[in-house]
């Protein structure tokens, strides 16, 4: 039924899929504190991920909120037809990332600045 | 197989795609939000053995505008369209060049390149590398979903041969 190049070719893609996961994991030890919110690829706005407060984003294709709670942020309510980005759960590590397609969102976690990066 | 009959096929099979795809969306799947099976591609494996990689790349493309403007609305265009051409010419080109995979690698293959296509297209419109950060659990979703419709598409094309209907060839299996 499956050939012997079949066996190969599924076996060597998991071993990529676990390599670039590690991978993805090295970008998560930066000191990282504040939540990019991306609106069509330039930046909307940074909150610190200290403070708890829930952020309103207004975009021309609809709005939601961004819940930041126990340092880590959320889409808690969206205006988006599909509700991904509320089912994809919280972020804090600098490799996670919520991305709403409908409301050409991207959320990523980032260090404070290129300043304190430094003082670190 | 003459004109008419091609151009009857390719429309009844961009009609089976949509259904399939309709049901697809009606399964959810709670690893990653939007993740799919991709139970057209069956169709897509299908038609590069019976109609030629050409016909099955438009079918696929038709199928995949078709589907998005009626499931995924309007923004989801780009990302099935793109993922649609990739993945079946992909699948194509291996099927034609290469007699070492049978329709199971062919199917994980295509339904890889879907997934890659669909986080360029994201990386392009979002302009931020970090997407890429979904890539590992999309491929291991594809080989998941490719081989369940890898198995779908090999079983019909066993029975296919059997239909005088289609001309006589092996179709691969």
């Amino acid at each position: 039924m499956t050939t012997k190049y079949d066996r190969i070719l599924i076996i060597f893609l998991l071993v990529f899929a676990i390599i670039l996961y590690c991978f993805t994991l090295c970008f998560a030890f930066d000191v990282s504190d504040t939540v990019r919110v991306s609106l069509d690829g330039k930046e909307y706005g940074r909150y610190s991920l200290l403070t708890d407060e829930d952020v309103k984003i207004f975009t021309e294709y609809g709005n939601c909120i961004l819940s930041i709670k126990n340092r880590e942020a959320e889409v808690v309510s969206s205006e988006c037809p599909d509700k991904y980005c509320e089912n994809m759960g919280k972020i804090s590590k600098g490799s996670q990332v919520i991305v709403c397609v409908p409301l050409h969102l991207v959320i990523d976690v980032v260090g404070q600045s290129s300043v304190d990066k430094v003082a670190y | 197989m003459n004109k008419g009959k091609k151009v009857i096929l390719m429309g009844i099979f961009i009609a089976l795609g949509l259904v399939l795809q309709y049901i697809e969306s009606l399964i959810p799947i709670a690893v990653l939000p939007g993740g799919k099976i991709g139970l057209s591609n069956i169709v897509t494996i299908i038609n590069i053995y019976l109609l030629g990689p050409w016909n099955a790349i438009i079918i696929a493309t038709l199928r995949a505008f078709l589907g998005a403007l009626l499931f995924g609305g309007v923004s989801a265009i780009p990302y099935s369209v793109v993922g649609a051409i990739l993945s079946s010419s992909i699948m194509g080109y291996m099927i034609k060049k290469t007699d070492k995979f049978s329709p199971v690698g062919i199917s994980v293959l295509g339904a890889i390149t879907h997934n890659f296509g669909q986080i360029l297209v994201a990386m392009a419109i979002f302009m931020s590398f970090k997407i890429i950060v979904y890539l590992p659990v999309l491929i291991v979703l594809g080989v998941l979903g490719g081989f369940i419709t890898g198995i779908c598409a090999l079983k019909i094309l066993k029975h296919i041969k059997k239909v005088s209907f289609f001309g006589k060839d092996n179709f691969g299996v």
